[in-house]
């Protein structure tokens, strides 16, 4: 107990001075109606993301976004530098996330068939990889070269993906992969750890909506068991009585197998708008928020621990993911209503 | 100079005050300070709330020399005439330097409630007034050890004897 006071002492009060500058609600009023990114940029002044604003960043949405992603990459960097020794998965998670934010971007650039100078330099510091190695990536001739280049690295995987992803075209099988390769790792280590038992408790609950997310897409697209098991992280123990009826149940029946886990009731509640809309999302939406109801659960009854820089860092993504919501929708048009209503239906609670 | 064992307790006793409540007031301080220099890295402006905050496990510290002092002018060590202090006397004194001491840790507890309210000052700087109120709230049991330790030197004559 001491030992863990000590230690996160002063992270923890680092992090609880940064929430001090979390955008404010007001602010975020502000921010739902932006029309454009110049827009966005004015009001981000005086926040931490300022200083990572160039003249690009007020006339194009794409600067803007790598501006915001850029802070949140130099915090991350920071923030590792000053986490207790034993807590090394935790700084594991804040630099691997960055390797595969990278790979995502080189990902998508080569499904959409984007021209290399597109996103040559979308690419951010802050991984274990050099940014050089994702812009050789950029070279590859298709897909299937592309994982190629892969080999060597954890990501080599990717390669087990390819088949579903020429058969299908749809990057999801690809993009669950380098998840997966990422949450594994993390998963397979605290395993082991006898300490942060709290950070190992955030990473189940990772684990445990990334396989749910698997199964309940490929149970909407109709896929066999066997046909998801290269996507699904082990050592996961409520999937089981879903994988084992997973051919013979369809997607409404597999739910109250899960009736003893704390997915239950977020997902039947999201089940109206599945049916309405036919999609996974609904599903995924509310899957996404358990990681972050989770963070701030822990946050709650760990004040002295890692709790704190756990709930910080959770939120601040999703700080982050709301900003990129917002950026994003000044390219798309949308109105005020349906940003926030496009946001707010994620259930990304705002700091 | 032949010490009576009376004194030689005492003594002890007054050592223990200060040397306790040194070591509580110490990791307390500490405590705090390591929050402290958390807050202050990422916004300089908050050192004023953070240094209050910092000095409130210091109290027990002064307890303590408060504490000793009081055992070691009782038993003249302060003062210049050392006297000869009933066996009785000393281990009065001696268990009032040992709840002083004791109570003294309640620092340790005090620093942790000040690191905690430093990173509330940093979040929101409006709940500086709350964050000080919980510290000093741990402060009560070592105001309780040092009034009991006041209460056994007037009783047993080790002060204005």
């Amino acid at each position: 107990m001491i030992r863990d006071v000590l230690s996160y002492l002063y992270v923890n009060a680092t992090v609880m001075a940064k929430e001090g500058k979390f955008i404010s609600a007001g602010r975020w009023d502000d921010l739902w109606g932006c029309a454009s990114p110049g827009e966005v940029a004015s009001l981000l002044e005086g926040t931490d993301y300022f200083p990572y604003l160039s003249e690009g960043a007020v006339h194009e949405a794409q600067a803007l976004e790598k501006a915001i992603l850029e802070e949140f990459s130099a915090l991350g960097q920071e923030i590792s530098k000053i986490i207790p020794k034993g807590a090394w998965p935790i700084r594991e998670y804040l630099l691997k996330k960055w390797d595969v934010i990278n790979l995502r971007t080189a990902l998508r650039g080569m499904h959409g068939g984007l021209q290399k100078e597109h996103f040559m330099d979308s690419f951010l510091e802050g991984g274990e990889l050099n940014i050089t190695f994702f812009k050789t990536l950029l070279d590859a001739e298709g897909m299937d070269d592309f994982v190629a280049l892969l080999t060597g690295t954890p990501y080599q995987v990717l390669s087990e993906g390819l088949a579903r992803y020429h058969e299908t075209h749809n990057l999801f099988f690809l993009e669950s992969l380098l998840d997966k390769v990422f949450w594994e790792d993390l998963w397979t280590k605290v395993l082991k750890l006898r300490g942060i038992k709290e950070f190992r408790e955030f990473v189940e609950v990772c684990v445990e909506t990334h396989n749910l997310k698997i199964i309940l897409r490929a149970k909407s697209d109709g896929l066999l068991r066997e046909d998801i098991d290269p996507f699904l992280i082990p050592e996961c123990t409520i999937i089981d009585e879903l994988l084992s009826t997973f051919d013979e149940e369809d997607l409404p029946g597999l739910l109250p197998l899960l009736e003893e886990t704390p997915y239950f009731e977020p997902l039947v509640g999201a089940q109206h708008e599945y049916e309405r809309t036919g999609s996974v999302v609904a599903f995924e939406e509310v899957l996404d928020s358990q990681a972050l109801n989770k963070a701030q659960d822990i946050r709650r009854k760990k004040p002295f621990g890692p709790g704190p820089l756990i709930g910080f860092l959770v939120s601040k993504e999703t700080e982050v993911k709301n900003l990129l919501a917002i950026v994003r929708s000044t390219e798309v048009d949308l109105s005020r209503d349906e940003v926030r209503e496009s946001v707010m239906r994620k259930k990304w609670k705002l700091p | 100079m032949e010490l009576s064992s009376g004194t030689v307790l005492a003594i002890i006793g007054a050592a223990i005050s200060m040397g306790l409540a040194a070591i509580a007031s110490g990791i307390g301080v500490g405590l705090a300070g390591i929050a402290g220099a958390g807050v202050i890295s990422e916004d300089p402006k908050k050192f004023g709330p953070v240094l209050v905050l910092q000095a409130l496990p210091q109290t027990q510290g002064i307890y303590g020399f408060l504490g000793a002092v009081l055992i070691l002018i009782g038993v003249g060590v302060l003062g210049g005439a050392v006297k000869e202090i009933p066996i009785g006397m000393g281990y009065a004194a001696l268990g009032g330097g040992i709840v002083i001491g004791l109570s003294s840790f309640t620092a340790v507890a005090q620093g942790a409630i000040a690191a905690s309210g430093m990173g509330a000052v940093a979040k929101r700087p409006e709940t500086f007034g709350q964050a000080i109120v919980l510290a000093v709230m741990a402060e009560t049991f070592a105001i309780f050890g040092l009034l009991i330790a006041i209460l056994i030197f007037v009783g047993t004559k080790i002060m204005g004897g």
